[in-house]
């Protein structure tokens, strides 16, 4: 597959550009004693710069798994992930965590915050392994910006689910990150909290040109001007672009 | 706000987050290390005491070489140091024979006694003594008053405990055996032995308790103590005595200790090898419990010698708590310590107690800090194998 694409903000329209993430004839087969599951097949996927992009299915359908290795958690087991162009693969652990760390920010299902330590020491958590100068300006810049400055100090059990998950968005984002990769980040909200989470990851995405990847199995609440990928037993099954 | 200072604010919160949360895990555990630790401390800090105490003595008493009767010089000794009366006697005219010995510098006599006191139920020391006494003694002052007015005179020189315990002063009379003495003087706080004694001329002691003519012992100061072996073996050849050097006393004494000390080592580092049992058992579930969070950090691309530093960081925030308990632990309990020891041991020195110089201090802490991290190096590192993966699928 050829892929020649422009950044939606390009300078100069025309030139040719790799995506941002690309997945090409990507499978990732579990073993298990006396079980062989097989997650994905077959997968290519192109996803540029800028990109809005939500991963739907249903549950087992491999959304999961597909981001999980989007965002190099883990290796395929055939095929390649490229990642601004390089094979990831090829990369060592500790490359690949590097890479995590400049690029890539993670929100989970059921938030993962650390229980023992204050909701601002979770979003300031990343900056233990940054280089970033600011980071402490920048946390403090994200709590006000989701409403959490008043909450800085709790801890995660201290906070309800709609706020744990906008912590967990605070960390995803401390770092900078080029892309955001989420994992049903609604899922375990109601409704009112859902629709703001996706407010926000609308807004990092239209306001701030960030790519956003997630995965859900309701799209209930999923904004317009998205990109639909549908996952069924591990194959995609539609791509629908805005 | 420099990167390295917030690195290690992060850290310090992470560590900090972790111990409060697991409030009866880390207490138990910092109370381990700090059991041990005093433990250490106070083990070592009790034979320093002792030996400077024990070293305070003897140079306190002035002689380097002591004569008694016949039996065990070790015993006589050590009663001697202790304040104590020996049923041996020697005949005065040893002393004169050894007081001419070329290689004597000073001599000095003396008769011990003791009495039963009826009030207080304990014994009260009378120590005959000669006019050499002062010149054995340099550091020992007067108070007030001052030396016998005779050496034949009913008169007494107080140690400082006795005068303060009994409020007697000088021109007071005290009672010895019937008999009315005035009290001529008062001794300085020495921090010896001597500020429990009531000294008497050594004619007059001699006769208040029917020992005319006989000594306790006699202390010798020689010229040259290096030829100490060749007087000693002079005076082995005078009647019923025997011969010992304060030196050999002190050898003696700091040898059954040494034993003693061995034992509460043993003990001591049993407990600090269950303290660090401890600390790798508290350091292994936590890492366990904490592998979904550990995966995020994983995820969200921490390098594995960050991950490790940042569990190893709590281990050592509990070893350090840890050992700051077992100082404040020594500094509380060293009292009860020194108290265990003079019931335990034969023979403890006056006023040996349990020293804490920063050296010994430092030292033990920095022993128990290392073993520490040593405990919790494997915990750390299994924290480090824990995959990414973790973070979106839970453990497996």
């Amino acid at each position: 597959m050829e892929i020649l694409c422009c950044f939606p903000h390009d300078l100069n329209p025309g030139c040719p550009v790799v995506p941002q993430i690309e997945a090409v004839g990507v499978w990732k087969v579990f073993q298990q004693p006396g079980d062989t599951v097989v997650a994905l097949r077959e997968i290519d996927l192109a996803i540029e710069r800028g990109e809005f992009v939500v991963v739907t299915g249903e549950s087992g359908s491999g959304k999961s798994t597909l981001l999980s290795l989007l965002g190099t958690l883990d290796p395929p087991t055939h095929g390649c992930i490229r990642f601004n162009g390089e094979e990831v693969a090829s990369l060592s652990p500790g490359r690949r965590a590097e890479l995590r760390r400049r690029h890539i920010g993670f929100v989970f299902q059921d938030f993962r915050l650390v229980r023992h330590i204050s909701a601002f020491d979770n979003v300031r958590l990343p900056l233990l392994f940054s280089e970033r100068e600011d980071g402490e300006t920048a946390a403090r810049g994200l709590l006000e910006r989701f409403h959490l400055m008043h909450r800085s100090r709790l801890r995660p059990d201290a906070l309800s689910r709609g706020e744990m998950q906008r912590v967990a968005l605070a960390r995803a984002l401390v770092n900078g990150p080029e892309v955001i990769l989420a994992d049903e980040p609604t899922a375990n909200l109601d409704r009112a909290n859902a629709k703001i989470v996706w407010e926000h990851l609308r807004a990092l995405n239209r306001d701030e040109g960030l790519t956003v990847v997630v995965a859900t199995h309701s799209l209930d609440l999923v904004p317009d001007g998205r990109r639909l990928v549908k996952l069924y037993d591990g194959r995609i099954i539609a791509d629908e672009r805005p | 706000m420099s990167r390295r200072l917030r690195k290690f604010k992060i850290a310090v919160a992470w560590a900090c987050g972790g111990v409060m949360f697991h409030k009866v895990r880390s207490v138990l555990t910092v109370s381990g290390i700090g059991l041990a630790t005093a433990l250490l401390v106070g083990t070592l800090g009790f034979q320093s005491g002792y030996e400077r105490a024990l070293q305070r003595d003897i140079a306190a008493m002035g002689y380097q070489v002591l004569i008694t009767g016949k039996g065990c010089p070790h015993e006589a000794a050590t009663l001697i140091l202790r304040g104590g009366s020996i049923p041996m006697y020697i005949q005065e005219e040893i002393y004169q024979r050894v007081a001419h010995d070329p290689e004597v510098s000073e001599t000095t006599r003396f008769l011990m006694q003791t009495l039963a006191d009826p009030r207080t139920g304990s014994h009260q020391l009378f120590v005959g003594i000669d006019e050499n006494f002062l010149r054995l003694k340099p550091d020992v002052a007067f108070q007030r008053g001052g030396w016998f007015s005779d050496p034949l005179a009913d008169e007494a020189i107080l140690g400082f405990n006795v005068a303060e315990y009994r409020r007697l002063n000088v021109g007071d009379r005290i009672e010895v055996r019937g008999r009315s003495v005035v009290v001529r003087g008062i001794l300085d706080k020495m921090g010896t032995q001597d500020d429990g004694t009531v000294f008497l001329p050594l004619q007059i002691c001699q006769e208040y308790f029917d020992r005319r003519g006989l000594l306790t012992g006699v202390g010798v100061r020689l010229n040259d103590i290096s030829r100490a072996a060749d007087f000693i073996e002079r005076v082995y050849e005078l009647p019923t005595v025997q011969v010992v050097r304060m030196s050999q006393v002190q050898g003696t004494i700091l040898g059954i200790l040494n034993g003693v000390r061995m034992l509460l080592m043993a003990f001591g580092s049993l407990c600090l090898f269950i303290a660090l049992l401890g600390v790798f058992n508290v350091s292994l579930i936590t890492a366990y419990e904490r592998v979904p969070e550990l995966g995020v950090l994983r995820a969200l691309g921490c390098p594995t010698p960050t991950l490790f530093r940042l569990v190893w960081c709590e281990t050592l925030l509990l070893s350090v708590a840890g050992v700051l308990a077992g100082a404040l632990l020594t500094f509380v309990l060293r009292g009860a310590v020194a108290s265990f020891m003079r019931a335990t041991l034969a023979f403890v020195p006056t006023g040996a107690a349990v020293e804490t110089p920063p050296g010994t201090m430092l030292a033990a802490s920095a022993l128990v800090i290392v073993l520490s991290l040593l405990a919790g190096a494997y915990p750390a590192w299994k924290s480090c194998a824990v995959s990414p993966m973790t973070s979106i699928r839970g453990v497996r």
